[in-house]
């Protein structure tokens, strides 16, 4: 049961971290992406979101 | 009680506010310093790391052919210039750049400068000496003296103090030496100096010039005025290729002293983009009450605007530094510079360069071709057609009895340390050493109107004659660059707007 809770919030985390990195870079052009890589937080939203769609029913 | 989901939330919400907490905190830079670091010597440990983190704040070298990184080596720069942008958060007022590198550069590359895009329209940079070879080590028979950054350097020693040669030169420089072009400088203003020519020897036998050939994008020319009266004239025509409005902006100085200005808006007639060529129309500035000397004309506007039919009440008109000719028609001019570059834009203006009856076949459109001359007060240029940009470190003028060049000659690449020289006045920082016969430069800069796009600055490491295709020119290795920004701090901002 844990473990469904932990999958379904990393990817809620990771989506909404990708929302905030959209809403800086639009306001602020390059500042998320200094101290983020964007592509390796997209890797780990996907995987956060192949396990939620493996493990949450 | 709190259920583990809820725990779980509240953690990673705390995270996500903490993040943003961070990159606001950085975007305000309260302390109102901000550092961008670049090891190109970095570890292999560091580039893991470095991939898994955000972009560098300084961009990599472009255009990528002119540089050699590898992965834990320094930058190799092949040619010159290499650009670069620099990511600050927000704008500062000035920038402290630090470069540690070593140079493996010849008498054919002595300079390397560096600096910041100043203005997008004219594409100036404001550049400041980073190593000269010159002055680090090619004057070692020479006597020096020194006063903070300012160095003077003497062929045979005749001053004791920096202060009694300017002193000197500015009273009666004809008391030095025979002609005023026996003093060279390198980043050195002297515009509070008399020129490098004698104005009275300066003949006005007419007082009226037509300049035949088309120019296109901005530009710079010194005129001698010989009589109290300005009458400037000209025709604009705009070519409406780019997407932008195209003002024209015609400044006249003497000195630094803007003595008339006008500016032509676009007329708006065209839509921008479409490449439809305005009408011709008529400017002219007519002033009264000037002062009989030497002028300054700047032309400030985009590569879209061409000007015709230059009529100016002067024998003396020169173009500094840069020319770019539009005509169709044969071009004949003369320079003071024993060396040009050309630049083909268009296929159809392929053609063979006559300087000075040494001839260069620019084959090729977009790549610089450089001739040189040997010895010669002033040299001919001869083209079948315009269509070319025309650059050296000298004037450019119609012919030799229009050419007038006020300016010091420059301690730079084509000149060297003539024999015609001497005496060296520089305002330069003598480069630090570190190991490895590393060596360390560290420039500063007022960046308050620079250019800046998108939170980046444009960075650029010049090396004048540094090319690809010669392999006797040399390279420079840089370990490292760092440039720190220094602005108002959010303390400063907050009591300014309490007054206290």
């Amino acid at each position: 049961m844990k473990k469904v809770v932990i999958i379904k919030e990393l990817f809620y985390f990771f989506s909404a971290l990708l929302l905030l990195a959209c809403l800086v870079e639009l306001i602020f052009p390059g500042l998320f992406i200094l101290f983020f890589n964007l592509a390796f937080l997209t890797i780990l939203w996907l995987s956060s979101a192949l396990l939620a769609l493996l493990y949450v029913r | 009680m709190i259920s583990f989901k809820h725990k779980i939330r509240i953690f990673w919400l705390v995270l996500l506010i903490i993040i943003l907490l961070f990159l606001l905190w950085q975007r305000v830079s309260p302390a109102g310093e901000w550092t961008c670091r670049q090891n190109f010597s970095a570890d292999s440990l560091s580039l893991v790391t470095d991939s898994l983190s955000g972009r560098s704040c300084l961009s990599r070298a472009t255009p990528v052919e002119r540089v050699i990184s590898g992965d834990n080596g320094p930058l190799i720069v092949l040619a010159d210039p290499v650009y670069f942008s620099v990511f600050t958060p927000r704008a500062f007022s000035r920038a402290e750049l630090e470069i540690i590198y070593r140079p493996h550069l010849s008498s054919s590359t002595p300079i390397v400068e560096a600096g910041f895009l100043a203005d997008s329209k004219l594409w100036r940079y404001d550049l400041q000496p980073v190593y000269n070879l010159w002055l680090e080590e090619g004057l070692k028979d020479w006597s020096s003296l020194s006063m903070s950054n300012i160095h003077l350097f003497q062929r045979q020693k005749k001053f004791d103090e920096i202060f009694d040669f300017l002193d000197a030169w500015q009273n009666d420089s004809a008391s030095i030496c025979a002609t005023p072009r026996c003093l060279a400088v390198y980043n050195f203003d002297l515009s509070a100096f008399p020129p490098a020519i004698n104005l009275e020897q300066l003949n006005h036998a007419s007082e009226s010039l037509f300049f035949p050939y088309t120019i296109r994008g901005a530009h710079q020319f010194y005129f001698y005025l010989s009589s109290s009266t300005l009458n400037l004239s000209g025709e604009l025509i705009d070519r409406n290729e780019g997407k932008d409005k195209d003002p024209l902006e015609l400044s006249v100085y003497n000195g630094h002293k803007l003595v008339a200005s006008i500016k032509l808006e676009d007329n708006g007639f065209e839509f921008e983009g479409s490449g439809d060529r305005s009408e011709s129309r008529l400017f002219q500035i007519n002033k009264e009450d000037l002062t009989p000397g030497l002028y300054r004309l700047d032309l400030r506007s985009s590569d879209d605007v061409m000007i015709k039919n230059l009529h100016l009440n002067t024998q003396y008109l020169s173009a500094l530094h840069k020319i770019w000719l539009e005509s169709t028609d044969p071009v004949q001019l003369v320079t003071d510079a024993p060396y040009v570059q050309v630049k083909a834009l268009d296929p159809t203006s392929l053609q063979m360069l006559n300087f000075d009856d040494k001839f260069l076949n620019i084959e090729e459109i977009y790549r610089q071709y450089e001739v040189k001359g040997e010895g010669a007060d002033w040299y001919n240029i001869d083209l079948s057609r315009g269509g070319v940009i025309l650059e050296n470190n000298g004037v450019f003028a119609l012919n030799k009895e229009s050419l007038l060049n006020p300016d010091y000659p420059r301690l730079d690449r084509s000149l060297g340390i003539s024999a015609q020289f001497d005496y060296i006045l520089a305002d330069y920082e003598l480069a630090q050493k570190e190991h490895n016969n590393y060596l360390s430069s560290r420039l500063d800069f007022s960046t308050s109107n620079f250019y800046r796009e998108k939170g980046r600055y444009n960075l650029i490491l010049s090396i004048p004659g540094l090319k690809l295709d010669s392999a006797a020119s040399g390279y420079l290795e840089i370990k490292n660059i760092k440039v720190r920004f220094y602005g108002n701090s959010l303390w400063f901002k907050i009591r300014n707007w309490l007054n206290l």
